[in-house]
């Protein structure tokens, strides 16, 4: 009983080793399973905004309205219109932003909506409601206005999965804006990146802008990744320890752009 | 009937889990399906039980990030250790079934942790991932014997309307 016991988990560790080195070939199955849940998970967090805006918006102002009918009935008027009007503003500005960003930017990029999270803490992946029907391929860069998002890593029919930047699996080619000095930026596992192999003879400061540098094949020249937020250089070793701040914050993201250029042009750095 | 009802709530359970539990710093967030293995394999048989850990399983990892078998593979094992834990223990009990829970979220945390210590060498060091791993084993733990709870109402609730539902049917055809 022992000995089929440990052959199991020696085959279930073997074929877990090999799943995860030719991840591709099983590549079909999680589409598949994206194709069914997706649509789902998209169902649920639109229902749930919509329940969570009727709550705020309607239930709630009702029932403080119990207590003074009157005044609160034109505290809940004012209250939903100015509401209303606020929650209007704010979303112009985001989609004003997101619109200059789509328009000055010299990339074809179509927007997309995160319908899904990754279920684990311990890897960063979003789903996306755009898949090959739109265009999207594994390897499309996703940007937003702050700064690179992450990379397609898996598309079906309409919906996509991204590995997001801070992912301890991403990799971007990057610069540091002022000094052009160059290294990797990595994800950690948390809201920050490493920015590795910098040698310790350039000079790198706290607060300088990191831009992607183009090399990587994946994200365009200049993209935003975030600001150098700790440099320690030690004694020993020829390359300095970086860490970068990404601009953008993961927790909150609702729209996000993708990439779909096959060939990627430098996109202008702005300090 | 009871297997399609049992992937209904191991489908609730994933899209409660990856979209309104989902993101943010959330360290604490354990996996409701470790207790719903728990559940399958002290309450239900094989034949309704497995397909709907298979599922689960495949579901899981096309969702996750990760390697692709990994949550396939740890229900599994977790639903096969608890089948051979009852045989010697009163899984009535709740101290047993939160011995289980507890044992079951530990060990998939500890896996998937494992996993990304072995695949990913920048995460750093080992000791960075016990808090999280002790979080949401202590959550798992607190938490799980009620999601159990929860699921054995659930299960009682749907197995009297589906008797009713027969025995409704039985005597209207006597007539």
């Amino acid at each position: 009983m022992v000995g089929i016991v440990i052959a199991l988990v020696m085959m279930n560790i073997l074929l877990l080793t090999l799943t995860g080195k030719y991840s591709a070939s099983l590549g079909g199955l999680g589409r598949g399973t994206m194709v069914i849940i997706s649509p789902l998970q998209e169902s649920l967090t639109v229902f749930v905004q919509s329940v969570k805006l009727i709550w705020y918006q309607y239930f709630f102002l009702v029932s403080t309205a119990e207590e003074n009918r009157e005044l609160k009935k034109m505290l809940a008027e004012s209250r939903l219109r100015f509401s209303q009007y606020d929650e209007a503003r704010i979303a112009n500005a985001r989609l004003r932003q997101l619109l200059d960003f789509e328009e000055t930017t010299p990339l074809p990029m179509i927007a997309a909506q995160v319908v899904g999270k990754d279920p684990s803490h311990w890897s960063k992946t979003l789903i996306l409601d755009k898949g090959t029907v739109h265009g999207v391929h594994h390897g499309f860069p996703v940007v937003v206005p702050d700064g690179i998002v992450g990379m397609v890593i898996d598309a079906s029919g309409h919906f996509s999965k991204i590995l997001l930047l801070t992912d301890p699996n991403s990799a971007v080619d990057a610069l540091v804006q002022k000094t052009r000095v160059r290294g990797i930026v990595k994800g950690s596992g948390k809201n920050i990146c490493t920015f590795d192999y910098a040698l310790r003879k350039f000079d790198v400061d706290v607060g300088d802008v990191v831009v992607s540098s183009g090399l990587d094949g994946v994200f365009p020249k200049g993209l935003k990744v975030g600001r150098i937020s700790d440099v320690t250089r030690m004694d020993a070793g020829i390359f300095q320890h970086i860490e970068v701040a990404p601009d953008v914050d993961f927790d909150i993201l609702e729209e996000v752009f993708i990439v779909t250029a096959s060939s990627l042009p430098e996109f202008s750095e702005t300090p | 009937m009871r297997t399609l009802f049992l992937f209904i709530i191991c489908l609730l359970l994933i899209l409660f889990q990856t979209t309104l539990l989902a993101g943010g710093d959330r360290t604490w967030l354990y996996d409701l399906m470790g207790p719903y293995a728990v559940y399958l394999a002290i309450r239900q048989r094989h034949e309704h039980a497995v397909p709907v850990i298979v599922l689960g399983g495949i579901i899981m990892d096309g969702l996750s990030g990760g390697i692709f078998g990994m949550y396939l593979s740890i229900y599994l094992w977790m639903y096969a250790g608890v089948r051979q834990v009852i045989k010697y223990f009163h899984a009535e009990n709740i101290l047993i079934v939160m011995i289980l829970i507890f044992l079951c979220v530990s060990f998939e945390s500890a896996a998937i942790a494992f996993s990304v210590l072995v695949l990913t060498p920048v995460i750093g060091p080992a000791e960075r991932l016990l808090p999280i791993v002790g979080k949401q084993v202590f959550w798992g733990t607190v938490t799980g014997p009620f999601l159990l709870f929860l699921l054995v109402r659930c299960d009682r609730l749907a197995h009297s309307m589906e008797k009713r539902h027969f025995t409704d049917r039985y005597v209207l055809g006597k007539r």
